[in-house]
C-alpha cells in the first residue's frame, strides 16, 4: 500500500513539474514580448493597442513615455492612470513621477503660451504627482529636482494666520505721563 | 534646637528621597540627526526615548498624526516601541518626517514642539518635545532658461525592462524536477533498455497476454524464463526461500508463486494435465503481479 502511494506520488510530482515548466515557459514568453515592446517604445515606435491589453505596467509606462515625446498628453495621462498603483513601489513611483513631468511639460507649454490658468492648474497637478513619488521613493533625486522647478513656477505661500497669543497688545496709556497737547498760556 | 535640625535633617533626606522614587519620567531625551544639509523630498527621522515609572501609559493621542503636519512638512511614519524595564516602562517613539519645502537659498526650518501627555491614576501629566530647527537649501539655482542649453526639468525615468531571470531559474528547476521524475518512471517501466534489470516481466506480461488459452507450455515457458532471469539461474520451487532472500519484495506473491511451480510440475510431468482458462489467467495474473513489483506499484 505504501509503495503504491509512494509509486503514485513520484507520478504526481511528475505532473507537477511539468505543469510548472509549462507555465514558466508561458510567462517566459510573456516577458520575452514584453520586453521587446518595451524596447521598441524607446525607439520612438508606437505599438500596436492590443499589445496593451492584460500587460504589465512597465509596458504603459513606456508608451506613455512615448506619447509625451509625441506631444500626446492626453493619452500619456490616461496610459499612466491606469497603471497607477500597479506595480512595484519603484515602478509606482516612477509612475507617479512620469505623470509629474506630462503636467509639468504641458504647463510650462501653456505658460509659454499665456494660458496662466490652466498653466497652474497643471502645475498644482503636477506638484501633487512628485510628492506621491517622493512620499514612495524619498531618495528620488529627479523627481526632488522637478518638484523644485514646479515650486519656483507655483510657489506656495503660507497663510498668515493671527494666532491668540500673537496678537499686538494694546498699550495701557499712563495717565498723565505726557501732557495732552501743547502747553497753552506761555506767552 | 539640636533636635529641631536633626528633624529638618531627616525630613529633607526623606523628601529628597520620595522624589526620586515617585519621578513619573525617569529619562527623556530626544535624538535628532545632523541640523544641516537637507533638500526638498528628504526624511527627518527623530527618536523620542522616554522611561516612565510603572503604569504610567503614554496618550498615543498626544502623539501627532500621520499627514500633513505643516504646508511643507509631512509626518509619513510613527513606529512606538514599548517596554518594561527593571523599575518601570519605556517608550520609543519613532516619527519620520518628510521635507517639501523649495528654498530659493540656505533657509532654516523647524518642526515644531508638541506635548506627549501619560495617564496614572486618573493624573495626567505632559512633557514637551522640543521644537527642532535645521537647514534647508535649494537643489537649482533661481533660474535656468531653456535657451542656454541647460536643462529645465529632469526628463523621464525610462522604463526598466524586465527582469528574465526568475523565470529562467524556475524553468530550469522545475525542468530538472521533471526530468529526474520522468528518469526515475522510465527506468521503473523499463523504458531505458540499457537497464535490464527493471524490464524483466515487461515483455513476458505483454506476450502471457496475447497467449491464447490452448497455448499452456509456452505460457509456462515464458513465467519460468522470467523468474530464471531474475534469480539469474533456473529457479526452482525448493529454491524459493532462497529467491526471497535476495528479493524479499516478492515474498509477498509466494501462494501464487507455490501453486505455480506445483501447476508446472503437474503440467510436464503428470498425465492429467488440462489447461482452463482460469489457471491461464492466475498464471497472467502472477506475472502482472510480479510487474507490478518491479515497478515498485507493490
Amino acid at each position: 500500500m505504501i509503495k503504491a502511494i509512494r509509486h503514485y506520488t513520484i507520478w504526481g510530482g511528475l505532473a507537477i513539474a511539468v505543469v510548472i515548466t509549462l507555465q514558466s515557459v508561458f510567462s517566459y514568453y510573456q516577458i520575452a514580448t514584453s520586453n521587446q515592446f518595451i524596447l521598441q517604445l524607446n525607439q520612438g515606435k508606437d505599438i500596436e493597442l492590443e499589445a496593451l491589453k492584460k500587460s504589465v505596467p512597465e509596458l504603459h509606462l513606456a508608451r506613455a513615455s512615448y506619447l509625451k515625446k509625441k506631444h500626446r498628453y492626453k493619452e500619456a495621462q490616461a496610459s499612466l492612470s491606469q497603471v497607477i498603483n500597479q506595480g512595484s513601489q519603484k515602478i509606482q513611483a516612477i509612475s507617479r513621477y512620469n505623470l509629474g513631468n506630462v503636467y509639468l511639460e504641458q504647463a510650462i507649454e501653456l505658460a509659454e503660451s499665456m494660458q496662466i490658468n490652466e498653466a497652474t492648474a497643471l502645475t498644482a497637478l503636477a506638484k501633487q504627482a512628485y510628492r506621491q513619488a517622493l512620499a514612495l521613493d524619498s531618495r528620488y533625486w529627479d523627481a526632488k529636482y522637478n518638484l523644485e522647478v514646479a515650486m519656483r513656477l507655483l510657489p506656495e505661500m503660507d497663510r498668515i494666520v493671527m494666532e491668540k497669543d500673537d496678537h499686538i497688545p494694546e498699550k495701557k496709556a499712563k495717565l498723565w505721563a505726557t501732557v495732552p497737547g501743547f502747553p497753552r498760556g506761555l506767552p | 534646637m539640636r533636635f529641631n535640625l536633626i528633624l529638618v535633617f531627616i525630613c529633607l533626606v526623606l523628601s529628597s528621597c520620595s522624589s526620586s522614587i515617585n519621578e513619573p519620567i525617569t529619562h527623556f531625551q530626544v535624538q535628532t540627526p545632523r541640523p544641516f544639509g537637507y533638500v526638498i523630498g528628504d526624511e527627518i527621522k527623530q527618536r523620542i526615548i522616554i522611561e516612565t515609572r510603572d503604569g504610567m501609559a503614554l496618550q498615543y493621542s498626544s502623539i501627532p498624526g500621520k499627514g500633513e503636519m505643516t504646508r511643507w512638512l509631512n509626518l509619513n511614519k510613527i513606529k512606538i516601541d514599548k517596554s518594561k524595564t527593571g523599575k518601570g516602562l519605556r517608550y520609543q517613539i519613532d516619527l519620520t518626517y518628510q521635507l517639501f519645502y523649495a528654498p530659493l537659498e540656505v533657509k532654516m526650518l523647524e518642526i515644531p514642539r508638541f506635548t506627549l501627555q501619560f495617564r496614572q491614576f486618573g493624573n495626567s501629566i505632559e512633557k514637551t518635545v522640543p521644537r527642532w530647527n535645521f537647514t534647508t537649501a535649494p537643489l537649482r539655482e533661481l533660474a535656468i532658461r531653456k535657451q542656454e542649453g541647460k536643462e529645465y526639468m529632469r526628463a523621464d525615468t525610462s522604463i526598466p525592462l524586465l527582469d528574465t531571470q526568475p523565470s529562467i531559474n524556475r524553468l530550469g528547476l522545475s525542468l530538472l524536477m521533471a526530468c529526474l521524475f520522468g528518469a526515475y518512471l522510465a527506468w521503473l517501466y523499463g523504458v531505458l533498455t540499457f537497464l535490464p534489470k527493471y524490464q524483466i516481466f515487461k515483455r513476458p506480461a505483454r506476450q502471457l497476454a496475447k497467449s491464447s488459452q490452448g497455448d499452456l507450455s509456452s505460457m509456462l515457458d515464458i513465467m519460468h524464463k522470467a523468474l530464471n532471469n531474475l534469480n539469474g539461474k533456473p529457479l526452482f520451487k525448493h529454491q524459493l526461500n532462497s529467491f526471497y532472500q535476495r528479493f524479499p519484495n516478492y515474498q509477498q506473491l509466494n501462494g501464487e508463486l507455490v501453486w505455480f511451480f506445483n501447476y508446472s510440475n503437474q503440467h510436464y510431468f503428470s498425465t492429467d494435465s488440462r489447461s482452463n482458462k482460469a489457471e491461464n489467467d492466475k498464471i497472467i495474473a502472477l506475472c502482472q503481479h510480479c510487474l507490478q513489483i518491479e515497478r515498485g506499484k507493490r
